[in-house]
């Protein structure tokens, strides 16, 4: 009992960051056609405001919010500055140039700030935990799930009445028809950045709180997941992104604490072939739709 | 590829009698060319970018190191491997063989998966890398997991390297010409036409996937060989990064531009190598790749060499090719038996009914017409026809066989030669090699298949441009090369949707006069979707009108025309009038 407290309490955790991170890419995607190999530099990147902003002694909130709203800003910056020249490219270019931003920006960071990790001081009223029944919950996990589910009803509520939602949600639909409904396009394509910067930025908040640190490296491999449970969604859809992201991280948890210790080394490598089972029962991904190309 | 592989030749013969430190240098590009080109096989060929391949590159590495090394070594380093690779010690062949054969396996075990997938295959490729990725770094005794694997000998001289590219270049410029070769690079430019093509895209993927994969072992035995010790990390995204960028810089579509990006990219990087250095800073080289990136995508993305072989592009200025003898099309058979019979058609799209119980015949030797309003269901039925929608219920006949179960590419293999609405060519192809798609379809082999396209392209006008790439060609040119294309699969049924779209009535009138010639010599039927009553008037035997999905007339086109049903549904408002006028029709 105790262990599956413990046990779903870790899935929904992770669960939610990771579905915080694939409906970013999600909402790229479906404006752009872009998979962002650079949404975990988005990350790491509020990471380091976060830092800065406690390290200049700033209230913790406002910090928070600050690097939330620089993971929005930069992501527009680098849809200007990267993504424009190449946007009626083919994925395979896309995919490819955000690659190349990705690497760049781990190198800026690197030689900008420092290769090594930089520990990150959490508040210490995070850092106790709570005991439910007989198993002990860190008020982090607390505090990142109910950020993640509040993040997620928002957003819903933001899919489902707001204008700019429901233009995404037609987007991911069919793009261009939701040109010719009279949505301008840049700032369509600039909104859904700005909005998965916003994603990227509380993910990386939830991420660096719960490790204390932040480096140049933090958001690839995260990202690298959420790609994965992008993936296993479907592509571009977004209630697909949200349960990629608890299968996901239910497989992960499930294998870290039920893994027999001699296969344990191999925990990724078995993760990462159930999802590639998975994928090759659903193609498309289990929420995805057949693309129908008009022919 | 000749020059190529002297270039190659004579880089190894003159690089192997120069200094230590250039000699390390030289044979490190050569074991990356390798790698392009495997990368180059798939990704290029295919337009579906990997990030899998250095995970190959990693397996092979592994493999060939612990069976090339002494037994004594392995005892210190490896002292936990199984006693069979414990005693194993093999030549440098021998060992990389084994290396390229593991390759191929891992390949083709992931191969099964990234064939099924479409726009998510360059994600899962991410998924295969991390699996080898913590599978090397998981297996601790046959890897030292994340620690160094060392004690390889260096055997990766010039000359070794420089055999192993040359035989990795001769692969790759083969593959690129191959049935599948061409077949892969089809569905690259157009799926939809590929399939409709006889393109079996998926088994095409899977084949060079797995090429590509034993390429890619190729390079990790000289790697191993090259490096003497490496760790999990070196088979990671740097790798991948630095491949991939040589791909991109140079041109992924050509052989020629891994060969050039090599060069390129290796140059770049040794300068910034040695820069970092000095001055300090972290991962220069790593930047400087990206950087080089983004500028090739953004001024010249399709690299360097762009799509073609330098020979390709030769081709086409000595123009006018040599005509073998005309291939005939097909047995003469009676006229006037149904060659393909669709009955009981329906297809849902989610609410609406785009066809309701439709049903269409086609008789050899004669054009049966498809007529209707826009969105009366035309396109889809030929879509339904072909197999590119799935219908919700369909008996489709073609000849003897019934086909409606079977994919796009098996109902155009059985006989089923269809153009576009909107044209789809594979624009980056000759538009000799768009016919060879067709006529590999059909089991020619691709030295048949060139002499027949040829004679194809004569027959619809179009042969001047045999050597052109096919998106450089006018419009109705390229109508001509569809047809052609069509042809190819030596169909028993053409299906044509509105081959007259922007012709004004002389060329639509000489386009009927080679319809009728054209089912003469094929001895197919003709299945005719267009909006100009005039054409459809004077050259169709047989009439289908559809309105909302119904059939509401069939038959003679002269009594069909003079339905007042017809008249009320599709000509109430006179035989001139253009389709701006039809479609506001329609909306009234």
């Amino acid at each position: 009992m105790d262990a599956l407290i413990s046990y779903l309490v870790n899935v929904i955790s992770l669960g939610g960051t990771y579905a915080l991170l694939a409906l970013g890419l999600a909402v790229v995607f479906s404006v752009l056609g872009l998979i962002n190999f650079a949404h975990g530099e988005l990350m790491t990147l509020t990471g380091y405001v976060l830092l800065a902003g406690i390290l200049t002694g700033q209230p913790f909130w406002l910090a928070v919010l600050v690097a939330v709203i620089a993971g929005g800003i930069s992501a527009a910056l680098m849809e200007f500055a990267a993504f424009r020249p190449v946007r009626n490219a083919s994925g395979a270019t896309l995919l490819m140039t955000s690659f190349a931003v990705s690497m760049l920006l781990q190198v800026l960071f690197q030689n900008g700030i420092s290769p090594r990790g930089q520990a990150v001081p959490v508040p210490t009223w995070l850092t106790t935990s709570l005991s439910i029944g007989n198993s002990q919950i860190s008020k982090v996990q607390i505090m990142s799930i109910t950020v993640g589910v509040l993040s997620l009803l928002a957003l819903k509520f933001f899919f489902d009445r707001s204008y700019w939602g429901w233009a995404i949600r037609a987007a991911a639909d069919d793009f261009e028809i939701v040109g010719l409904m009279g949505v301008k396009a840049s700032r369509l394509i600039m909104f859904a950045f700005l909005l998965s910067g916003l994603l990227a930025g509380v993910a990386g908040v939830l991420w660096v709180i719960q490790r204390g640190s932040v480096d140049p490296l933090m958001g690839f491999k995260p990202v690298l997941a959420a790609f994965i449970v992008a993936v296993i969604g479907g592509l571009g859809s977004l209630t697909g992104a949200v349960a990629g992201g608890f299968i996901l991280s239910a497989i992960e948890i499930a294998l870290q604490t039920w893994l027999p210790p001699n296969v344990m080394p191999y925990r990724d490598a078995v993760t990462y072939t159930l999802v590639v089972i998975i994928l090759s029962i659903f193609p498309n991904g289990i929420f995805g739709k057949k693309s129908q190309e008009k022919v | 590829m000749a020059f190529w592989s002297l270039f190659i030749a004579l880089v190894g013969f003159f690089g192997s009698g120069m200094s230590k430190a250039p000699q390390l240098l030289l044979a490190n590009a050569l074991t990356l060319l390798v790698g392009v080109l495997a990368l180059q096989i798939f990704s290029g060929n295919s337009g579906i970018l990997s990030f899998g391949h250095v995970g190959f590159v990693g397996v092979s590495a592994y493999t060939t190191g612990i069976l090339s090394m002494t037994p004594i070594v392995k005892q210190t380093s490896l002292s936990s491997l199984p006693v069979v690779l414990q005693e194993a010690s093999f030549t440098f062949p021998i060992a990389m063989l084994c290396g390229v054969l593991v390759a191929t396996l891992v390949g083709a075990l992931s191969g099964l998966v990234i064939a099924r997938l479409r726009d998510s295959a360059s994600i899962a490729t991410v998924g295969i890398l991390i699996i080898i990725h913590s599978t090397l770094v998981g297996a601790e005794d046959f890897t030292r997991g994340s620690q160094t694997f060392y004690g390889v000998k260096r055997f990766t001289s010039v000359p070794v390297a420089a055999t192993v590219a040359i035989i990795a270049l001769v692969i790759a410029r083969w593959f690129r010409d191959s049935k599948t070769g061409i077949h892969v690079r089809a569905s690259r430019d157009d799926a939809i036409a590929a399939s409709s093509s006889g393109v079996r895209i998926q088994q095409s993927q899977f084949k060079a996937w797995v090429l590509s994969a034993a390429v890619a072992g190729g390079m990790g035995s000289c790697y191993a060989g090259l490096l003497g010790a490496f760790s999990p990390k070196d088979f990671y995204f740097t790798l991948t990064l630095t491949l991939l960028t040589m791909l991109i810089v140079g041109g992924s579509g050509s052989v020629a531009g891994a060969v050039v990006g090599v060069v390129l990219v290796m140059a770049v990087i040794e300068n910034l190598r040695k820069i970092g250095d000095s001055i300090g800073l972290f991962g220069l080289t790593n930047a400087g790749l990206a950087i080089i990136i983004l500028l090739t995508l953004y001024i010249r993305p399709k690299g360097v060499m762009g799509f073609h072989e330098p020979e390709e592009t030769a081709a086409y200025r000595g123009d006018s090719p040599i005509l073998g003898e005309a291939v005939p099309l097909a047995d003469a058979l009676p006229s006037g038996e149904q060659v393909l019979v669709a009955t009981n058609i329906t297809k849902r799209f989610s609410g609406l009914v785009a066809l309701d119980d439709a049903n269409m015949f086609v008789e050899r030797g004669k054009i049966s017409g498809l007529i209707g309003p826009n969105g009366s269901g035309k396109s889809t039925m030929v879509n339904c026809i072909t197999g590119i929608s799935k219908a919700d219920s369909a008996v489709i006949q073609l000849g003897n066989l019934k086909i409606n179960k079977e994919k796009t590419w098996n109902r155009a293999r059985s006989g089923l030669g269809r153009t576009f609405q909107n044209i789809r060519l594979f624009r980056e192809l000759t538009v000799v090699d768009n016919v060879v798609v067709a006529c590999i379809s059909a089991g020619e082999s691709v030295k048949d298949s060139d002499k027949s396209a040829l004679s194809l392209l004569n027959q619809v006008g179009v042969l001047q441009h045999a050597y052109r790439f096919a998106g450089e060609l006018s419009f109705g040119d390229q109508r001509r090369v569809e047809i052609a294309r069509a042809l190819a699969l030596k169909p028993s049924v053409l299906l044509l949707d509105e081959p007259a779209a922007g012709m004004n009535p002389a060329e639509s009138a000489e386009l009927l006069a080679q319809f009728r010639q054209i089912m003469k010599q094929a001895n197919a039927g003709m299945l005719l979707i267009d909006h100009d009553v005039t054409l459809i008037r004077s050259a169709c035997d047989s009439l289908t009108v559809l309105d909302h999905g119904r059939v509401i007339a069939q038959g003679d086109p002269e009594t069909v025309l003079s339905l007042p049903e017809v008249h009320a549904a599709y000509l109430g408002w006179g035989e001139e009038s253009s389709d701006d006028e039809n479609s506001t029709h329609n909306e009234r």
